[in-house]
């Protein structure tokens, strides 16, 4: 159960450049959900991820997570709670370590490190009846560099790392965006599964509109900062992307969102 | 086997320094530099404890820990305060050598006589060759520990120091703490770093201030080798890679200097390795698949490297000839003591029969103040087999005592031998050992001060407590002062040159006299102190006995010299056997007295003190009683007198003037009949480049100067006091500040001033160019002579009816655009005079005036040859003969002051026919007539 209470945050406050990134934003999630983020560039999805995940603090409100109040945690003593994959499939993994060294960094995510060999073979046979899952082919290629690996390979491994200990909350950012559409396939699918099997609270930053209806228990729209829009399951189940995209037009009416603005949409979701 | 297994031992120990540098700046891509001062840190606190009686096991343990502090300071400013690592690191190593001083209380700690790690090891050797020894004990330990240190990379713990050098954002991801990770790694780093420096302090047998210079990019090849020979795809292999790059790049250094690379050298050559091998593993990055090659060929380097360790001895022997006798010298650094003692003790040999390639072979081999290159250069020539060491300095000799057990050890130029741990007496010392010594005359030179200054006596001394002979003189010192009640002391304690005169001026109002033990330092800066007491008229007493010219009232000391020919004499009794000789002091004390300085004082000085005068200066001449320094006949050397020509940089003008200067002096052989050598020196347009040269050329005391151009004349006179000085090619002495009048000059001070000819050169312009309005002329602000030349210009254009136009300028860059504004004014003629930022450029500027067809006249006839149009000058080549002739009379024993500055110009016109015809130009038959080419 997490609880973001009043948050804004500004960038260069104070600057000719100020920019209001988040404005006064109020959002519940409850154990389980799965909450899917679209929004157009600029528009604060990253940055209320990053607030989560510890990255950067909000300038005003709170975070609270299973009634604690984690707003002043830096984000490695988050990290027992929240676990991430990032867009960029190379930020997740060590490339000079093994396969076995980065998921054991992943194993013991959030406890304290100890002068003594963790990685045993107990350890190790877990770690490749986890990796199986993925159905790369890398069960036997533990020892091997990360950095060898392909992208999708790499990410799908974050991917893995990210859930090896169940977070409370898994935060993805557009995790499928830089990979070719097979791949990118291959690891949503993986995500799915992943969250289904757990039970994984999960908010994900999409740049599909299809996935955003398809995917998840609720989606949510930004605007400049601000949550324009929430959708509900059963709200999402009768809608197709023209109607989101005809609720950016509503939107425009009331919003005065330019054209262009409109256009914008249209060429990132479409 | 010395210099081999010496290496390879070197090579052991500093692999812990190499682990922490590789921790640093291979897993974490953060090139720490605090590593020399905390590797010094190690090797002072190990000191330090096992001086106090500590276990050294424990000592050296704590060493590490004292290191890995100062490494927890780095990466807290570094984390903290968002300081980049290096200037953090850089910070941290400044502090660390004034607490290292703290820790030493001195700036040197042997730990010869006292129970180390090293020496325990040794009482266990059951009878193998000691380096060997030592060897077979180091290796499996130090395997051992290289072992448990990829153990370690391996655990938990070291997985995620690994992985926060790899990908900071996802450590962070998974719940580490990035800057306590960075704080930890950073600390055990110079932990094992300042392991490495406690090994060494314990292996070479002492600590020292120095011992950390240079460790970091050193320790950074044995890293880049390492990597050459292994990739660095596994733990193990990158471990045992830095085992062997510690050892090879050791192997290495001990193979390049073998092989007869200048020391001096080795730091550039280091320093172009560790650049060239980067470059090359970036490339390689690219282009992965060339493993095989990529191992190969360091590989097969290596292996001719070592074999060449084994080979050369023998090839050595075979092709050098037989020697009677071998002498092998050690210097620490090339200060002037240190090669005074050197040269002295070598013509003193000669003298006593035994020559340099002749019947005698003697190396000299110098440490450039490196520590470990001092240990590498002692079983280098351990090599050779010498019949003798002579060691000069404290540190050569305490280098050499821990190193070399049975070959005889001559030392010299050392303050005292018993604080290096050599014996306890000048009788009682081991056998093989003798040597030379002495430090400052304290009670001497308070007898005098007494003598000549009544009542309470307020002396000031200025020293840096950074090296050991100093201090120990400061100790000797107060010792002394301790039992007059009469003297107080106020001393002010230095750490660079730099700070003397501050140090001078806060003393000066709090003393009655300087009282200066030898300091090499704080000589070095003399002149501020010097300086300091003229204008606060305060006598100065020195232990330096070079300088009682330069300022100083009394000198009283030991001449080097006599260092070097005693040590000499010695050597010559351990060449014919003798062992066990007792140990000497210097017999010869010099007692020289500035009668100048005590008349600018006031001060009378009593009968009974210049009585015992060997040295007077008297109306600045120096006169010289009972200079006879050995017992044993010395032959009169007849003094090479040496000439200094300094140049400011080189242009056509400079080049002309210095070439008559040089013709001129060696003409009818005149160099070598009167005994003078010529040393040109070309400070190649670089200020600070000039003023270097310049202290130079005063601390090296040459006997004469000559330079050419008014930047070269005002870098000397600011600084030169003394030395007779000529000066040419200058515009106008009296402008550029240096002397007051042609007829008042400082008394060492005299030449030849040439003023461009400007208003003839104008007036020539007029009867050319009968209609000509404009005159263009770029100059430079920043120089005297050209304002000088300039302001002339001016009021010879309104004399011959001319507008001149000016265009001001900073620096050569800035020349063509000023040129070509001045075009785009319209110039009827373009000029240029005594500028020696345009005349740089003068053949540009002459191309530039061909294609837009305006004549160019300058003041040099050598530009001619560079395109101008015209030239009115002196012939600088006459003027370097002529200041040269000057100089001539000074060698031959006129004084300076006799000699005035006069003004010299011999005008020559030059005009160049073929660029007329082209303009269309038609010279008057008068003004051709008075070219003298054409």
């Amino acid at each position: 159960m997490i609880h973001i209470e009043n948050v804004s945050k500004y960038f260069d406050k104070g600057t000719s450049n100020e920019l209001l990134a988040l404005d006064n934003i109020n959002l519940e999630i409850a154990d389980g959900e799965f909450v899917t983020i679209i929004g157009t560039n600029g528009s604060g999805k990253t940055t209320l991820l990053n607030m989560i995940a510890g990255t950067i603090y909000p300038d005003e409100g709170r975070i609270v997570l299973n009634n604690t109040d984690i707003t002043k945690y830096p984000d490695y003593k988050r990290a027992s709670y929240v676990s991430r994959v990032f867009q960029n499939p190379f930020s997740g993994t060590a490339p000079d370590m093994t396969i076995a060294e980065n998921l054991m960094i992943a194993y013991k995510r959030g406890k304290i490190k100890l002068p003594i060999i963790g990685l045993n073979r107990q350890v190790y046979s877990f770690f490749q009846k986890e990796i199986i899952k993925l159905e790369m082919q890398l069960e036997n290629r533990l020892d091997t560099m990360i950095g060898r690996l392909s992208g999708g390979q790499r990410q799908a491994i974050t991917l893995l790392m990210s859930v090896l200990i169940k977070p409370d909350i898994l935060l993805l950012d557009e995790h499928t965006a830089a990979l070719d559409p097979k791949t990118g396939g291959q690891v949503l699918k993986l995500t799915k599964e992943f969250i289904e099997r757990d039970k994984l609270t999960t908010i994900m930053i999409t740049h599909s509109m299809q996935q955003a209806l398809e995917l998840g228990t609720k989606t949510i729209m930004m605007y400049k900062g601000r949550i324009i829009d929430v959708l509900h399951e059963h709200e999402k189940q009768t809608l197709t992307t023209d109607d989101l995209l005809d609720k950016f037009a509503d939107l425009r009416k009331k919003e005065k969102l330019t054209d262009e603005i409109l256009d914008e949409l249209r060429k990132e979701y479409l | 086997m010395d210099l081999l297994f010496g290496a390879m031992n070197l090579g052991l120990i500093c692999t812990f320094l190499v682990v922490g540098i590789c921790l640093t700046y291979r897993i974490y891509d953060f090139a720490d530099i605090t590593v020399e001062g905390s590797f010094t840190l190690g090797g002072a606190v190990t000191a330090v404890l096992i001086l106090d009686g500590i276990h050294p096991v424990l000592a050296t343990f704590f060493g590490a820990l004292a290191g890995a502090v100062s490494g927890m300071l780095t990466g807290l400013i570094h984390t903290q305060f968002k300081i980049n690592g290096l200037l953090a690191g850089i910070i941290v190593m400044t502090g660390l050598y004034s607490i290292n001083l703290h820790v030493m209380a001195k700036s040197n700690i042997p730990l010869m006589s006292l129970t180390t790690v090293v020496s325990i090891l040794n009482d266990m050797n059951p009878g193998i060759h000691s380096e060997v020894w030592m060897f077979m004990i180091f290796l499996p330990l130090i395997a051992l520990f290289m072992f448990f240190f990829a153990l370690f990379l391996k655990t938990d713990i070291g997985l995620t120091i690994r992985a926060t050098g790899n990908n900071q954002v996802m450590v962070a991801a998974n719940g580490v703490n990035v800057n306590a990770m960075k704080v930890l790694g950073i600390s055990v780093s110079n932990g094992l770093v300042a392991f490495s420096g406690g090994l060494l302090a314990q292996y070479q047998g002492f600590a020292d201030i120095g011992m950390g210079v240079g460790v970091f990019v050193f320790g950074l090849a044995s890293v880049i080798i390492g990597e050459a020979i292994f990739r660095r795809s596994q733990i193990w292999k990158m471990v045992l890679g830095l085992f062997m790059g510690s050892l090879i790049f050791r192997l290495m250094v001990a193979l390049a200097l073998y092989i007869g690379l200048n020391p001096i050298d080795l730091k550039l050559v280091t320093a172009a390795f560790v650049l060239a091998t980067i470059i090359f593993s970036q490339k390689m990055r690219t282009r992965p698949k060339l493993t095989s090659k990529k191992i190969l060929i360091p590989a097969v380097i290596i292996f001719l490297g070592i074999l060449g360790i084994f080979v050369a001895p023998f090839i050595k022997s075979y092709f050098v000839q037989k020697h009677n006798y071998t002498i092998a010298v050690v210097l620490f650094n090339e200060s002037d003591i240190l090669v005074i003692t050197k040269d002295s003790m070598i013509k003193r040999l000669n003298e006593l029969g035994y020559h340099d390639k002749e019947n005698t072979k003697v190396i000299v081999k110098t440490a450039n103040s490196d520590m470990g290159m001092l240990n590498t250069i002692i079983d280098e020539l351990k090599v050779s087999k010498p019949d003798v060491f002579v060691t000069i300095s404290s540190q050569a000799t305490q280098a050499v005592y821990n190193k070399v057990k049975d070959i005889p050890v001559v030392f010299a130029t050392v303050a005292n031998p018993f604080i290096l741990g050599i014996g306890k007496s000048d009788t009682e010392h081991p056998s093989h050992v003798t040597g030379v010594y002495g430090s400052f005359p304290a009670d001497g030179m308070l007898d005098i001060v007494e003598k000549i200054l009544e009542g309470t006596v307020r002396i000031g001394e200025i020293w840096n407590p950074g090296l050991a002979n100093t201090v120990f003189s400061i100790n000797v010192l107060k010792n002394e002062l301790n039992k007059r009640p009469n003297f107080m002391f106020e001393g002010v304690t230095v750490s660079s040159s730099n700070e003397v005169l501050q140090a001078a001026t806060l003393l000066a109002s709090k003393i009655d006299a300087f009282v200066l033990v030898p300091d090499v330092i704080v000589f070095e800066a003399f002149s501020s102190i010097a300086s300091t007491a003229k204008k606060r008229k305060i006598p100065i007493f020195s232990s330096d006995i070079e300088k009682l010219k330069e300022g100083s009232f009394i000198v009283y000391g030991y001449t080097y010299k006599q260092s070097g020919i005693q040590a000499a004499e010695l050597v010559h009794r351990v060449l014919n056997g003798e062992r066990g000789i007792p140990f000497e002091r210097y017999k010869k004390l010099i007692l020289g007295i500035n009668l100048d300085v005590a008349k600018e004082l006031g001060i009378n000085i009593p009968e009974s003190v210049l009585k015992k005068a060997n040295q007077i200066v008297e109306n600045g001449a120096l006169k010289e009683y009972d200079m006879e320094q050995s017992s044993l006949p010395l032959t009169q050397m007849t003094k090479m007198r040496r000439v200094a020509l300094f140049m400011f940089t080189n242009n056509s003008i400079l080049d002309t003037t210095a070439k008559g200067i040089m013709d001129e002096l060696q003409r009818d052989s005149f160099d070598k009949r009167t005994g003078i050598e010529i040393t040109e020196l070309n400070a190649q347009g670089d200020n600070t480049l000039a003023n270097t040269l310049v202290k130079k050329i005063i601390d090296s005391q040459y006997d004469f100067i000559i330079t050419v151009s008014t930047l070269a004349l005002q870098a000397v006179a600011h600084n030169n006091r003394s030395i007779p000085h000529v000066f040419c090619t200058v515009t106008d002495p009296v402008e550029a500040g240096v002397v007051k009048s042609f007829q008042d000059h400082p008394h060492y001070l005299t030449g030849i001033a040439t003023p461009q000819p400007v208003e003839s050169t104008i007036k020539i312009m007029r009867s050319i160019f009968p209609s000509a309005k404009r005159i263009g002329i770029v100059w430079d602000t920043s120089q005297v002579n050209s304002e000088y030349c300039t302001k002339k210009a001016r009021k010879a254009s309104i004399s011959y009816g001319f507008e001149l136009i000016e265009k001001t300028v900073s620096n050569v860059n800035e020349v063509d655009t000023a040129v070509k504004s001045l075009i785009s004014e319209k110039i009827d003629i373009m000029f240029t005079s005594g500028d020696i930022t345009v005349i740089s450029v003068i053949p540009s500027i002459a191309k530039l005036m061909e294609k837009y067809k305006i004549p160019y006249i300058t003041n040099n006839p050598a530009d001619i040859g560079a395109g101008v149009f015209g030239a009115l000058g002196a012939d600088y080549y006459e003027v370097g003969t002529r200041a040269a002739g000057m100089l001539k009379e000074l060698i031959n024993g006129k004084k300076a002051v006799d000699l005035n500055i006069e003004n010299y110009v011999p005008e020559r016109l030059h005009i160049n026919i073929e660029l007329a015809k082209k303009f269309g130009i038609v010279i008057p038959k008068s003004i051709l007539d008075q070219a003298s080419t054409k």
